[in-house]
């Protein structure tokens, strides 16, 4: 899969996903995270991750 | 037995690099048992590694792509079963080297004391407890005063010293595959076999298609046979090197393996590349390399080892890391003449190349630095002011005096100093009022130390690194804590110039 099809399909992404994320995002800094939120943060993060060996091994 | 857990997922040379860090782990303490975690489709330079315990591939894409659409569900859970299978492993040390924030949620979520590198608290800000991931995480803000190369900070990270042998190992079954495959293409038994590795990650990092294919007929008619390598998507590069050299060439782009172009890169004299992943692997084969760097910086990502040879475009701005670039000057001053003349030692002594040359040398510390062959009117970093900062974390390392860099980054730095000084007041106040204001002045002293330059930006950098790895929720503990990083660094900053 290139890079923009990837960067197209985050845009269509599940909006309770969107939700759900955003919520927990909303807590940073209020409350001690559970493990959960944070599984769902690291979760969330990797959602966003693109490597530039994924078009070549350099 | 103590079990270390290294975390780095990608990239290939990045995962490359971190070779000697292992062979120094195992070194310190044979016993030990590392398992690496690395991205799936990454580990191809540490497969077979004698250091390497295990290698744990973690499956990014999959759980990136599940995040799309209705799957995220599964995906979730699929990250919670790697954490729990990772958390039984019962590590008793985790070094995390990668700056990815999802790393730093895992390692949080392993529970293990002690950690180096990254970790995600509670309350969601990163923290860096350990002060060479500390001084790592400085570099980018500050990058004229650090000489060390991104492995031995690795190794600094791991609490490895000294000189640690390492290579990457082949399998004499993979070293025949790459024998026949090469038998295949016509390549004559007994062919002085180098290697062209002219793609990169991107733009900048590629030296120009017409000056490898300028340098290849020069090394052809030397009786060369040159090896074109690639990934599938360097396809067109190579061929189009290929189309202009078609005697005594082969064009191996994307029909191997990264570990097959290993193989290959094995059975060759030398290596000519860019800053790439195969440079890595041709230096951890312990094969010579001739490296052009472009927007990349040599001193912090150069070919680790003895003996290979770097050369750096001549550019004000280098190295400025731009991705794309109008000018591409650095790598355009880096003419295919002077890498010939290097490579066939032809060149008398003082002449002038138009680029920078340099050789790798592992010092008497097991430090990699580069030591200048011709030109260099450019450096990559400040000596004086590298010295200063190495200085601050490690006592061992003289600071350089007597020049009047020494005096201009003392002055800086005590003017940083006296800044820290009014905000450890500031807290401290508050810690005895409890008062707003001391908090508002406590921020308004901080401002101040992006208005001192130099050297103050990297502890300026290293000090809200600091800060910003302190816990927020419980906030007198975290001023008290603030307080102390305060003081710490001060006090770390002083005992760079301590005689």
């Amino acid at each position: 899969m290139e890079q923009s099809d990837i960067e197209r399909k985050l845009g269509t992404r599940d909006v309770a996903y969107c939700a759900f994320i955003d919520s927990i995002k909303s807590r940073i800094g209020l409350k001690i995270l559970s493990d959960d939120e944070l599984i769902a943060l690291a979760f969330e993060d990797i959602s966003h991750t693109f490597t530039q060996d994924e078009r070549n091994y350099n | 037995m103590q079990r270390i857990l290294i975390l780095l997922p990608n990239n290939l040379g990045d995962v490359i690099m971190t070779l000697p860090v292992l062979a120094g782990i195992k070194k310190n303490n044979s016993q030990s048992r590392i398992t690496f975690f690395v991205e799936d489709g990454f580990e191809g330079g540490i497969e077979k590694s004698l250091d390497c315990d295990r290698i744990y591939k973690f499956p990014r894409k999959v759980l990136r792509d599940s995040s799309l659409g209705n799957e995220w569900k599964k995906g979730i859970s699929h990250l919670t079963e790697i954490i729990e299978d990772l958390r039984a492993q019962g590590f008793d040390s985790v070094i995390n080297l990668s700056q990815h924030p999802y790393l730093s949620y895992i390692v949080s979520l392993l529970r293990v004391e002690d950690v180096k590198g990254g970790v995600m608290l509670k309350e969601g800000n990163l923290a860096l407890r350990d002060p060479w991931s500390q001084y790592l995480y400085t570099i980018p803000f500050s990058r004229a005063f650090n000489r060390f190369h991104a492995t031995d900070i690795y190794k600094k990270i791991a609490g490895v010293h000294g000189i640690s042998e390492s290579s990457i190992l082949l399998t004499q079954n993979e070293k025949e595959n790459a024998h026949k495959y090469l038998q295949n293409k016509g390549v004559a038994e007994n062919s002085r076999l180098i290697v062209f590795q002219p793609g990169a990650a991107y733009y900048s990092k590629r030296w120009p298609v017409e000056n490898f294919i300028a340098l290849g007929k020069m090394l052809v008619k030397d009786g060369y046979h040159i090896l074109i390598t690639g990934a599938p998507s360097e396809r067109d590069i190579g061929s189009g090197i290929f189309e202009n050299l078609p005697d005594n060439c082969s064009l191996l782009s994307g029909e191997l393996t990264f570990r097959e172009t290993i193989a290959v890169t094995s059975l060759c004299e030398f290596c000519v590349t860019g800053d790439t992943a195969l440079m890595h692997a041709a230096s951890a084969l312990q094969k010579k390399v001739y490296t052009v760097f472009g927007s990349t910086n040599p001193v912090e990502t150069g070919p680790y080892g003895t003996g290979h040879i770097v050369f750096a475009g001549r550019c004000t701005t280098r190295p400025c890391f731009c991705k794309e670039c109008k000018t591409k000057l650095c790598m355009k001053s880096i003419l295919p003449e002077a890498v010939y003349k290097i490579i066939s030692d032809t060149q008398p002594n003082g002449t002038n190349l138009g680029c920078d040359v340099y050789q790798t040398e592992i010092d008497q510390d097991g430090l990699y630095c580069l030591q200048p062959i011709c030109g260099t009117n450019t450096h990559f970093f400040n000596d004086t002011g590298a010295s200063i900062t190495g200085r601050a974390f490690d006592q061992s390392i003289k600071a350089l005096q007597e020049n009047d860099d020494y005096l201009m980054y003392k002055d800086e730095s005590e003017q940083t100093i006296a800044v820290i000084k009014k905000m450890e007041e500031k807290l401290q106040q508050y810690l005895l009022l409890k008062n707003s204001e001391s908090i508002r002045s406590f921020e308004l002293h901080k401002k101040e130390l992006s208005s001192i330059k130099g050297i103050g930006e990297f502890w300026s950098a290293l000090l809200n690194i600091r800060l910003n790895s302190v816990q927020v929720l419980d906030i007198e503990m975290g001023i008290a804590e603030s307080c102390d990083v305060c003081i710490k660094t001060r006090e770390q900053i002083e005992s760079a110039f301590s005689v």
